[in-house]
């Protein structure tokens, strides 16, 4: 699903140049549910953008979904995440003007027919417990189940790849667990990949899988953070 | 979901700033229409306003002053001019008709003009009266449309005239006892309506000549005109008949329709500053279209984000909030359009009561095409900035604090 080979990624900050990542193999097997952990600005993020096809890679491999994403320009990469990476955020990212079901409906794809249409959306809000919630805005619903919309949204085109970025982040402690929770059944009944940046060690623990950043970022492995590590990768 | 679904759905989530936006749009087209119908009724009813009478003769003054008072019932006369003079002009050879004028008193605001009832077939042909018949004798008045309106009178009503024009009733009080009550003692009796004429007229009391002398007891070798309408039977005609009652001592005689063209021309000079003024609020109202837009980039950065990471084309992204500044310019101008038509059909017989300009509230003029395309073409450019800065988000945008 994934596969990484000598990947690297700057950023240029205040007119320096700073090697953020440093990754020499990576990869993960399809169907995989991997807790990727790391403290803040550890690279964690910027890896899941580079996975995403939100970031452009600087040097190295990336591959994705059977697709070279490395060498991409921008406008086949954004084709490229339209078709395989359902995103969720730790801010959940819905459009405040739009009901929960339109958010949903604006990355839906699939049957053209709306009575289809309205069955996979009534279907799909009824499996995170929102079914008389659908016409509801943002605004009116809790933070937990905003994030449930999100995630909603991420799934429902069954892309292969899903991507969360601190999913449980804005959320209390015990609904953080149950969105994580849900997020992972889902994921698992639907086969699909699932990657999700977090720093939180109990919900990290849900995963069948954690992969500490440090274990492959290059960066991280020889001092202690990343503090000296970008230190170190200034050119 | 498409766009323009989205364009509603965040035209709908900011309702207020988006009925501000078209309500600042409509005050600005409804005020540009209802100035446009006020200067076409004004043009129409100044090139219509004198029917064939190219020379009038009054008392020394301003020729604007004179033009006005006698065809277009609107302020005061230049004076009387000795009863001889209509006479005279009236013997002249180049002359196919000429009319005699009184005028001075009015009732409830309407002026009374005293004229030959000769008048009405000279300059409007044969035409049925609304009610009753043209008068005849002293006493006897037949009233324009709009004033009979106005006063609600029917034939057969009696009322007494009061001295002074409208709009000079403080001279009123300048007179005597025995002035107030010759007018007081003075009874018109009502014995028709005019038909509507769509001039000035409309909004005048005709009765003969004599009434002004009748009123104010003038004797015979007193009697005066206030204006001699005058239709010549060639411009030859109208030229020398001009210049020889111009050498007359205190006796003006001027070319109607260049007087009325140094009017128009005066309402040209104030509708350009007027136009000035609205040039004014059409910049705030685009003004207001930016501001709201730019609010909504701000508002929708994030939105617009997440848009193109889930693989919303740029396209897309611009269309919404062009559409969206298009969509509310063309709600305010729709809205502006009708509101001032409206506007213009309600204010219409009040104005022409009090002004004798005639609007036709719901009459199309060729300028509302420049008006419609300038408003959707301000509305363009006034959203193409913010589309433009929301066409260069990119996903990353999502990510930055």
């Amino acid at each position: 699903m994934i596969r990484i080979e000598q990947l690297e990624k700057s950023y240029r900050l205040q007119g320096q140049t700073k090697l953020i990542l440093q990754i020499p193999y990576w990869s993960v097997a399809e169907g995989e549910r991997i807790a990727l952990l790391g403290p803040s600005g550890s690279g964690k993020s910027t890896l899941l953008h580079l996975i995403g096809g939100v970031l452009p890679v600087d040097r190295g491999e990336l591959q994705v979904c059977g697709s070279k994403v490395s060498g991409m320009n921008e406008a086949e990469r954004d084709a490229f995440r339209a078709a395989n990476i359902g995103y969720i955020f730790q801010d959940f990212h819905l459009i405040p003007a739009l009901t929960a079901r339109q958010n949903v409906e604006m990355v839906l794809g699939g049957p053209a027919d709306r009575r289809s249409r309205m069955q996979q959306l009534k279907e799909w809000f009824s499996r995170v417990g929102l079914a008389e919630q659908m016409d509801h805005l943002p605004s009116q619903l809790s933070r937990g189940q905003q994030q449930r919309v999100a995630i909603v949204r991420a799934l429902i085109n069954r892309p292969p790849l899903i991507l969360a970025d601190e999913p449980t982040g804005s959320l209390d402690w015990e609904t953080g667990g149950l969105v994580m929770k849900l997020l992972l059944d889902l994921c698992e009944q639907e086969g699909l990949t699932l990657l999700a940046v977090t720093h939180d060690l109990y919900h990290a623990r849900l995963f069948p899988k954690t992969v500490p950043i440090s274990d492959m970022n290059r960066l991280l492995q020889s001092a202690d953070g990343l503090a000296v590590a970008a230190g170190r990768g200034e050119r | 979901m498409n766009g323009w679904k989205l364009l509603w759905r965040n035209m709908l989530y900011r309702k207020s700033l988006s009925l501000l936006t078209i309500f600042a749009v409509a005050v600005t087209v409804s005020l540009f229409v209802l100035l446009l119908l006020c200067k076409d009724g004004f043009e129409r009813g100044a090139a219509n306003g004198y029917g064939p009478f190219e020379l009038v003769i009054g008392a020394e003054g301003s020729e604007s002053q004179l033009v006005l008072n006698t065809f277009y019932r609107a302020g005061a006369p230049t004076g009387n001019i000795p009863l001889e003079v209509l006479q005279a002009v009236s013997e002249e050879n180049q002359v196919d008709a000429a009319f005699g004028m009184t005028a001075g008193d009015h009732y409830n605001g309407f002026p009374i003009v005293g004229m030959d009832p000769a008048y009405f077939p000279v300059r409007y042909g044969d035409r049925h009266l609304k009610e009753g018949r043209l008068y005849g004798q002293l006493g006897e008045v037949t009233l324009g449309y709009a004033a009979a309106q106005s006063l609600g009178v029917r034939v057969g009503d009696q009322f007494s005239g009061a001295h002074g024009l409208i709009g000079h009733h403080e001279l009123e009080e300048e007179h005597g006892d025995h002035e107030e009550d010759a007018h007081e003692s003075f009874k018109y009796t009502v014995v028709g309506v005019l038909p509507k004429l769509n001039t000035a007229d409309d909004r005048a009391i005709f009765t003969t000549m004599d009434y002004a002398w009748a009123v104010h007891d003038h004797q015979q070798g007193a009697r005066e005109v206030t204006a001699i309408l005058v239709k010549p039977k060639s411009l030859l005609g109208a030229q020398s008949v001009k210049q020889k009652y111009d050498q007359w001592d205190r006796v003006q005689a001027v070319y109607t329709s260049k007087a009325v063209a140094d009017l128009l021309n005066m309402v040209d000079t104030g509708s350009q500053i007027l136009t000035l003024v609205m040039t004014i609020c059409v910049l705030l109202a685009a003004s207001s279209l930016l501001l709201s837009l730019t609010a909504a980039f701000h508002e929708r950065k994030k939105d617009i984000g997440l848009l193109r990471l889930i693989g919303k084309s740029k396209s897309y992204i611009l269309l919404t909030l062009l559409g969206e500044g298009m969509v509310l310019t063309a709600a305010g101008l729709a809205a502006g359009l009708l509101v001032g038509h409206a506007a213009g059909w309600l204010i219409s017989e009040p104005l022409f009561t009090a002004t004798g300009i005639q609007l036709e509230g719901f009459r199309l003029s060729a300028n509302e095409v420049y008006i419609t395309a300038s408003a959707l073409a301000l509305g363009a450019i006034a959203s193409i900035i913010p589309a433009v800065r929301l066409y260069r988000v990119d996903a990353q945008s999502l990510f930055r604090s």
